[in-house]
């Protein structure tokens, strides 16, 4: 929630989070560089070090990029989704770290500047085992660092989220590069078929569980509502939400949460004004709607953050008829109180003309 | 030297001309900048021009026009439901 930025917002969740990434990026190197040496005597340290971070990297990388589809398809996954900006961030510190030392053992030696000797030592754009596959990965962490350079807050409100998520989905430009970077620099000098398969392998698993996720939200798309009076759509069985949860009913490609809470049901956007996270995924806590991404939270009556914080998102008036939940799709300007239509009661919400632009 | 030498020495110049004049912009939008155009960065700690440092060094004409513009705080995103239901702009929200 946001007043004042803070660095990070450091809870016991996030230090777990953080402290298992550092062990497990620390246990992974030191096997990486020590299982080296013992298979390849003569590889040399700095050689494997290189590999260990450019390989770990590569790994948290498809990891990154499988929490996102995992998270949609299992909601036991989500915890993986909530700190992932630390994970981006640690990889981003590896490839970093792969890419300095690979400059200076291979380009730092001559008396051309490194960076200049990357793009002009190796000019074989016809070859593919001979391809300057250095630049493929210099370009992937370019967009990484854009990507770590805006992981804060402030970038998400600066940029807007919409700008802030397109910048960020450059990471499959990055994770595409990065594949051809392996395949066309490690696996040529490594030609283990056991190697090409795990790339392969992990291409497929990125892939398909994007495919799965993708398929699950345009079956959720593609439903729509039957017509009821006065403009109201049927969204279904009251009976059908969970108590403090919600239902995502989708309204011309625009989504709304129902949520069903204390006898009553309150219609939202689905969006969160913080990062476009799903909300109708998220739980009633303490009376407001949390978002299931990084826990900003609404009152599902207003649609409005509970004070100090400001963030507000539309609401939707809806009505219950014979157990069925009616709602209407046009949205009423964020943060815009709307009576809850009661479950089993006679409340029937004023129903008024859907506002026109203009001030609260 | 090819002209793809040249090239690229011109390029990565450029870049890092780009880049010299965003650190040094970034020096001055971290102490005082940040503030002026986002009202959640005002008193801050320290660590949090650190962590924006090198997202500035990127987008510092972004930043600059918009400091020079006097803005107090970003735009708000457009949003399909936002958009219908006739707010635009972060004032609205307040």
């Amino acid at each position: 929630m946001s007043v004042q930025y803070a660095a990070i917002g450091w809870s016991p969740a996030k230090r777990g989070y953080d402290l298992a990434i550092v062990v497990g990026v620390a246990v992974y190197l030191v096997l990486f560089v020590g299982g080296g040496t013992l298979l390849r005597p003569n590889a040399t340290t700095e050689t494997l070090l290189i590999r260990g971070l450019g390989t770990g990297a590569f790994l948290l990388l498809h990891v990154i990029l499988c929490i996102g589809p995992l998270a949609r398809l299992d909601a036991r996954f989500l915890p993986l989704l909530y700190n992932r900006r630390h994970l981006g961030v640690s990889m981003f510190l590896l490839a970093l770290a792969h890419s300095v030392f690979s400059l200076i053992q291979f380009h730092a030696l001559g008396d051309v500047n490194p960076l200049v000797s990357l793009f002009v030592s190796n000019e074989r754009f016809g070859s593919i085992s001979q391809f300057p596959f250095q630049m493929l990965g210099f370009f992937a962490l370019v967009i990484l660092f854009v990507m770590a350079a805006t992981s804060h807050d402030f970038w998400l409100r600066n940029l807007t989220p919409m700008v802030w998520k397109r910048l960020h989905m450059l990471v499959y430009w990055a994770y595409a590069l990065l594949v051809a970077h392996v395949a066309l620099g490690a696996l040529q000098s490594e030609r283990n078929p056991v190697l090409a398969a795990l790339l392969a392998a992990g291409a497929a698993t990125v892939v398909t569980l994007h495919l799965l996720a993708a398929s699950k939200e345009a079956r959720l798309d593609g439903t729509r509502l039957a017509a009821s009076d006065a403009g109201f759509l049927d969204a279904g069985e009251v009976a059908t939400i969970p108590e403090k949860c919600a239902r995502v009913v989708s309204l011309g490609g625009e989504r709304i949460a129902l949520f069903r809470y204390d006898g009553k049901v309150s219609a939202v956007s689905n969006v969160c004004q913080h990062q476009n996270g799903p909300l109708g995924e998220g739980r009633i806590l303490g009376g407001c709607i949390t978002c299931p991404w990084h826990g900003y939270q609404y009152r599902p009556a207003d649609g409005a953050s509970p004070p100090p914080f400001h963030e507000k998102v539309s609401t939707f008036r809806t009505r219950i008829v014979g157990g069925r939940v009616l709602v209407h799709p046009t949205p009423l300007p964020p943060g815009t109180y709307c009576e809850p239509a009661k479950i089993g009661g006679a409340t029937v919400p004023a129903v008024e003309p859907p506002p026109k632009a203009g001030r609260e | 030297m090819t002209w793809y030498e040249e090239g690229i020495r011109v390029v990565l110049g450029s870049l890092g001309l780009y880049a010299a004049v965003g650190a040094v912009f970034a020096i001055a939008f971290c102490l005082q900048g940040v503030q002026r155009v986002d009202s959640q960065a005002v008193g801050t700690g320290w660590g949090f021009p650190l962590l924006i440092a090198p997202g500035v060094v990127v987008f510092w004409p972004l930043l600059l026009r918009r400091w020079m513009g006097g803005a107090s705080d970003p735009p708000l995103a457009a949003n399909p439901h936002r958009g219908v239901s006739g707010i635009q702009d972060r004032e609205m929200q307040r």
